[in-house]
């Protein structure tokens, strides 16, 4: 659970940063068609509910700096943009850090926490929506059909939609037929955009997303460019079937005649009600015939900001580390000892390993420090072939911490061989190098176990740290 | 019965009964799809709430109305009157009137009504 609410939170961070994107992009759309507004929405809903995204070289997020987030890619085309470093820090200078001597990480406590209050929360939101809705389907039971699809009763005084499936239009009963023409042409146009059902979606990201209020801002706004590009598209009908002179004064009559006088409108899903009428009255006095030449162009805007957003960007390519090591091929041990800075005497030898020859013309020797634990082959001629950071082998088994830090490593050079038997190098916790080809039987279970076996490196070449 | 007014729903559905009582259940749900658009569910419950509500029976699949629907709009109208009109008839008339002029007919009713329903 607590791994799904880290999830859930970084799609919301990602998701508030395209809503303020978002924001920002509609004030300069303030008096431009409402429609085009309406769909940018789209991006901060695809952000807040696909975890991954993809990389691209542009990306929208390229506007965050990249250290507060970490691209991360698994190689397979998708990438998740992840917050952990600035949760990470958050929950760092709020919480104590791990006590190594306790055995509970307050970090992961406070996750554990919150993921219950984000599923508490997310609970009580549903069971509040479907209770309204049983209100609302129970308050309409005996509205009279006016109409197909269109129900008309005095126990309302706005009109909505009510329903997913079947989703029928409710009117409130006291309405002159100019307005009631007027207001079946604005659902109308609702139903046919299937803005019940995205209003729904859109409910349900809100709920999932219950505890950031960028998303409640979010949906607040859409549902006010949803009912303003649906007058648009509205009177666009009205004014095309020839009723021009008196469409936006009737338009504006038939607003008022059914505004409730709610400044805020509830976001209830399922019962879909209006939003923000004195804002739409005036965009519709303002409201022209849009130009035919600017609906594609702005759609294909649009869609390229919705998939700009959705980009995550590139990870940022990680240096190279042979750029940082010294190459070690060519010199002979000594002079690798002195680059190492370590005497012979440092070096206490613990023998040849019996475990498997690679090669039969090759010799190595193992050596291993107090501290450094470093092995080191050679050829017959005494030329440095490897070098490596960590030993997993000791003298008391493995070791644990070693092993640990050994997995937690990731394939940083991707070095190809002959016969395609290669080592691949590793970079440890520690920002060492391990360069690592097993071969022969090492676990303790096997029959040729020998503590004193090491793991086998075969390389072509090396690299150490540049002192 | 209730002090309420009937909603619209509730209007309609007994004018569909006064029209055709005594009339079977199954065929007052068919009347009701017809000219309501109401389902068979919506149709037994809101047959069940005016049965509760004393405006209608329904004994052995056959329906009726339990009150006549003169009897039924002088309720409304007197709720409306106390609702609205603070239970003065002349300031619900006046509203009434408003803007429209009588005919000769309608002046005569009333003032039958008026000479009738006069105290003394």
């Amino acid at each position: 659970m607590s791994d799904l609410w880290m999830r859930v939170l970084n799609m919301s961070l990602a998701g508030s940063v395209v809503i303020a994107i978002v924001i920002v992009l509609r004030l300069a759309l303030v008096k431009a068609p409402r429609q085009y507004s309406y769909w940018l929405w789209a991006a901060p809903a695809l952000r807040l509910l696909c975890p991954v995204g993809f990389s691209a070289v542009i990306s929208l997020f390229s506007v965050v700096p990249v250290s507060e987030i970490a691209p991360v890619s698994d190689g397979s085309g998708f990438s998740t943009v992840e917050f952990g470093n600035a949760i990470r820090q958050v929950t760092q200078t709020v919480l104590p850090a791990p006590d190594a001597a306790a055995s509970a990480d307050p970090q992961q406590i406070a996750l554990f926490i919150g993921s219950l209050v984000w599923v508490a929360g997310m609970a009580a939101l549903l069971i509040i929506s479907i209770v309204r809705y049983c209100l609302t389907k129970q308050l309409v039971a005996d509205a009279v059909m006016a109409e197909k699809g269109v129900y008309e009763t005095d126990r309302i005084s706005s009109p909505f939609i009510l329903g997913i499936i079947r989703p029928r239009i409710y009117l409130p009963l006291d309405l002159d037929e100019q307005s009631k023409r007027y207001v079946l042409a604005h659902e109308r146009v609702h139903l046919r955009r299937q803005d019940h059902v995205i209003k729904l979606l859109a409910y349900l990201i809100l709920i999932l997303h219950w505890f950031n209020p960028l998303v409640w801002l979010g949906f607040y706004l859409m549902s006010h460019d949803m009912e303003m590009s649906c007058d648009e598209a509205a009177l666009r009908e009205i004014v095309g079937s020839g009723a021009t002179a008196e469409a936006i004064p009737g338009y504006s009559q038939a607003l008022l005649a059914v505004a409730v006088g709610k400044a805020f409108p509830k976001p209830s899903p399922l019962a879909f009600s209006e939003s923000g009428t004195g804002k739409r009255i005036r965009h519709v006095l303002r409201w022209k015939q849009p130009a035919k030449w600017l609906s594609p162009v702005m759609a294909v805007v649009c869609a390229a900001i919705a998939l700009g957003c959705m980009a995550n960007p590139t990870p940022a390519a990680k240096p190279d580390p042979r750029e940082n090591f010294m190459d070690l091929a060519g010199l002979s041990r000594d002079e690798v000892l002195k680059q190492m800075g370590l005497t012979g005497k440092d070096l206490r030898e613990v023998g040849i390993t019996s475990a498997g020859q690679p090669r039969k013309d090759w010799t190595y020797e193992i050596y291993r420090t107090e501290d450094l634990q470093l092995d080191l082959y050679f050829l017959e001629e005494q030329i440095v072939l490897s070098y490596q950071v960590k030993f997993l082998y000791d003298e008391k088994g493995w070791d644990e911490q070693a092993k640990a830090d050994y997995n937690e490593i990731k394939a940083v050079l991707d070095i190809k061989y002959p016969n395609g038997k290669g080592p691949r190098h590793y970079e440890a916790a520690d920002g060492g190098i391990i360069s690592l080809m097993l071969e022969g039987p090492f676990s303790p279970e096997s029959e040729d176990y020998n503590q004193d076996r090491a793991i086998i490196y075969v390389f072509n070449q090396m690299y150490v740290p540049a002192r | 019965m209730e002090d309420k007014r009937l909603s619209h729903g509730e209007w309609s559905f007994m004018d569909i009964i006064w029209n055709h009582e005594p009339v079977g259940s199954g065929r007052l749900v068919e009347l009701c799809r017809e000219q309501l658009g109401w389902a068979k569910s919506t149709t037994y419950t809101r047959l069940r709430i005016l049965t509760q509500k004393g405006y209608a029976e329904n004994t052995a699949s056959t329906v009726r109305s339990l009150i006549s629907r003169e009897e039924a709009q002088a309720r409304e109208s007197s709720q409306v009157v106390k609702e609205a009109f603070k239970g003065s008839l002349p300031s619900f008339l006046t509203s009434f009137l408003e803007g429209r002029a009588i005919t000769e007919k309608e002046a005569a009713e009333l003032k039958r009504l008026i000479d009738f329903y006069k105290e003394g």
